[in-house]
């Protein structure tokens, strides 16, 4: 299936993301899933979000999904 | 001071003059920088006297290692708090530990009122009180500029002063250190006001040479590389603190139009992001800090007809965009850096003069209070009143605006509208509505803020809820912070600075400690802080929370008020028996 994976600017940066793009994953495919096919390391996510609403990252993904992560947040 | 066994206090009184150093040997056991604070603090307050009374002091510590190794960077100021009525504890970085611990003192306190107002000129060879009436009713940066004339000394020198805010009273102004840091929380500002005391200049010319270079090199190395050669510090540096715009939002823990919702609907046009490419000009650094956190705005201001324009930096950082943005429903770039200036120049902790404004917008819009209170009709997402009406809070132009002053909790028991006066424990709410965690854990904080022991930072874990894991986590993070700030750490590098650290760096300046000392330190300084909040007559089983939080769904769930209480109370039991314990002399 294909979903879009919208690249946060930070974490796009971080790690060398090239932005925007569509990703192949196999069907049953979860956010962790799209995290490790995107190249994102997990431990730097904070927060996974498909379709615009804040998900579980064993949330199963289905065609057509859009995906974004986000950094834990920070502070003292 | 280091490499000795007593602790270098200077004592100044105001109202005499007088002029002492003393070195207190018995201080040593509370290392630094908080302890030491608090201890001198419980030793000179009046716990039978208002905040503003003259003889309340005023204390300054640097911390055990400061800018001996990198991040060590901050200085701690203690008071009797005029918004809270209880402990006083705020932070600010820039260069005031440096010239402090060059000036050769640990401490100062400062007491007594001044018959005019004043500015202190600490030297390291010489102390004075000088003339301030000309600053007088001059806004933070002009009189930062004035005192540079009068203070030469550049790079060694550090000034700090209040605004109109802090000679007028407001209980929550803030005290402005080297134009872009603040000691903000918990209304120093105010403290200096009753006192005439418009600033303080430190101008430290003292070298300690380090005795056993190669063990404190090797242990320097090993911490600067963590900061600079690894990911720990790098989000502090690239975006800072408001990365956590977007986060927050999406998760339902962004405050926003006082607390209504958690999440904005405008948070992408304020991300960290969207400022970075928007307004950011340039990154700073606290003397002795290798990151770089502190991220300057540019924004265009029309100071005159005919297109006269100037350009303004401004420091910004989560918390400001959350309280002068999403919380007051801006939402763009411009505006907030735009308000984040006034604060500036009125000299006002901005957390909470976005939290009052927020109330105040919402008893306006329900009625508790009219245009002829407000003087300039308030609703979110208005920028431009919220700068006249900022104007009006610091000059207390009439009795609704000096109530607002006292804080929107006290201004709430006049007007009306506690269920959304998002204060704990007095103290206005911090930018983290993530569950649990920040919520019991600000109640529960000794000043109430998000820094005593990170509770978003337990409900950001993604571990189930437990109210006894919540209470212990609390709890074993507020009084490890006791010891970080005795150093003094920005906090920021806490995962840098864990106890092997700590202690590799300690022993290598001459000051040996183990993982016992270092905790036995951490419950001194704890039940000191306690005891002072007990002596201010603080009740922690008396602190009532606001129903707004749990009205509006946080980014953990709804909150059951039942259960949060339960927890404070789980806490101060703990806290009974933390105190219980203390066999030491007093």
């Amino acid at each position: 299936m294909t979903i879009r994976l919208l690249a946060s600017d930070w974490l796009a940066s971080r790690f060398r993301l090239t932005g925007d793009r569509e990703l192949e994953l196999p069907e049953g495919a979860s956010a962790a899933d799209a995290a490790q096919a995107a190249g994102l390391p997990e431990a730097e996510i904070g927060i996974h979000v498909v379709n615009g609403a804040k998900a579980a990252p064993e949330t199963l993904l289905k065609e057509g999904d859009t995906i974004k992560f986000l950094p834990w947040i920070i502070g003292g | 001071m280091i490499y000795e066994k007593y602790i270098r206090v200077l004592y100044v009184n105001l109202a005499t003059g007088k002029i002492e150093i003393r070195q207190r040997e018995d201080l040593y056991a509370y290392l630094g920088g908080v302890g030491v604070a608090s201890k001198l603090l419980e030793e000179e307050m009046r716990a039978d006297l208002p905040p503003t009374a003259p003889e309340q002091p005023i204390v300054f510590a640097c911390g055990a290692a400061t800018t001996i190794f990198p991040v060590l960077t901050k200085t701690v100021a203690m008071f009797v708090s005029p918004l809270t009525g209880e402990l006083g504890e705020s932070y600010a970085g820039g260069r005031m530990a440096l010239t402090m611990f060059m000036a050769g003192y640990d401490a100062i306190v400062v007491s007594g009122k001044a018959s005019r107002p004043v500015y202190l000129a600490i030297n390291t060879n010489d102390v004075a009180l000088k003339d301030a009436r000309q600053l007088w009713a001059q806004g933070s940066d002009e009189t930062g500029r004035i005192i540079r004339e009068r203070e030469p000394g550049g790079g060694k020198r550090s000034i700090i002063r209040i605004g109109q805010a802090g000679e007028n009273g407001v209980s929550f102004a803030s005290v402005c250190v080297d134009t872009y840091r603040h000691f903000g929380r918990l209304g120093l500002g105010a403290i200096f006001g009753s006192k005439l005391l418009k600033a303080i200049s430190i101008i430290g010319g003292r070298n300690v040479p380090i005795r056993n270079f190669k063990d404190y090199w090797k242990t320097y190395q090993d911490i600067y590389k963590k900061c600079t050669d690894t990911d720990m510090m790098a989000k502090y540096h690239d975006l800072g603190t408001p990365i956590n715009v977007e986060p927050l939002s999406v998760s339902g823990g962004l405050p926003t139009k006082n607390l209504s919702a958690g999440t904005f609907e405008h948070a992408g046009e304020i991300s960290g992001e969207k400022f970075a490419r928007q307004n950011l000009v340039r990154k700073l650094a606290c003397t002795g800090c290798p990151v770089g956190c502190i991220h300057i705005g540019q924004i265009r201001r029309e100071f005159d007809k005919g297109f006269e324009f100037e350009a303004v930096a401004v420091g910004y950082d989560y918390e400001l965009i959350y309280s002068l943005g999403s919380f007051l429903g801006i939402k763009t770039t411009d505006e907030i850096l735009h308000l984040i200036e006034v604060v500036e120049e009125l000299g006002m902790d901005a957390m909470s003069a976005g939290v009052v404004m927020g109330w105040a917008t919402e008893a306006f819009t329900k009625g508790l209070v009219g245009v002829e209170q407000t003087l300039v009709p308030l609703e979110f997402g208005n920028g431009p009143n919220y700068a006249a009406a900022l104007r009006h809070l610091a000059a207390g132009t009439n009795a609704f605006y000096r109530d607002l002053g006292r804080g929107a909790a006290k201004a709430a028991k006049v007007y009306g509208g506690e269920d959304f006066a998002m204060t704990i424990g007095g103290n206005e709410m911090p930018g983290y509505h993530t569950g649990y965690g920040s919520l019991v854990g600000a109640a529960v904080g000794a000043r109430h803020s998000h820094l005593c022991n990170g509770g978003y930072s337990i409900d950001q874990s993604k571990k189930e809820f437990e109210i006894n894991a919540l209470v212990d986590g609390l709890f074993k993070e507020e009084k490890e912070r006791c010891m970080l700030n005795s150093l003094i750490i920005c906090l920021f590098a806490r995962k840098v600075y864990d106890r092997p650290t700590i202690i590799a760096a300690l022993n290598s300046i001459g000051r040996p400690v183990d993982d016992g000392e270092l905790t036995a330190i951490a419950e001194r300084i704890y039940r000191t802080k306690l005891r002072i909040k007990q002596k201010l007559g603080f009740d922690q089983n008396a602190v009532k929370l606001p129903k707004r939080f749990f009205d509006t769904v946080s980014a953990t769930g709804k909150l059951d008020e039942k259960v949060a209480y339960e927890a404070i109370r789980l806490y101060t039991e703990k806290t009974r028996v933390l105190l219980a314990a203390d066999t030491e002399v007093k």
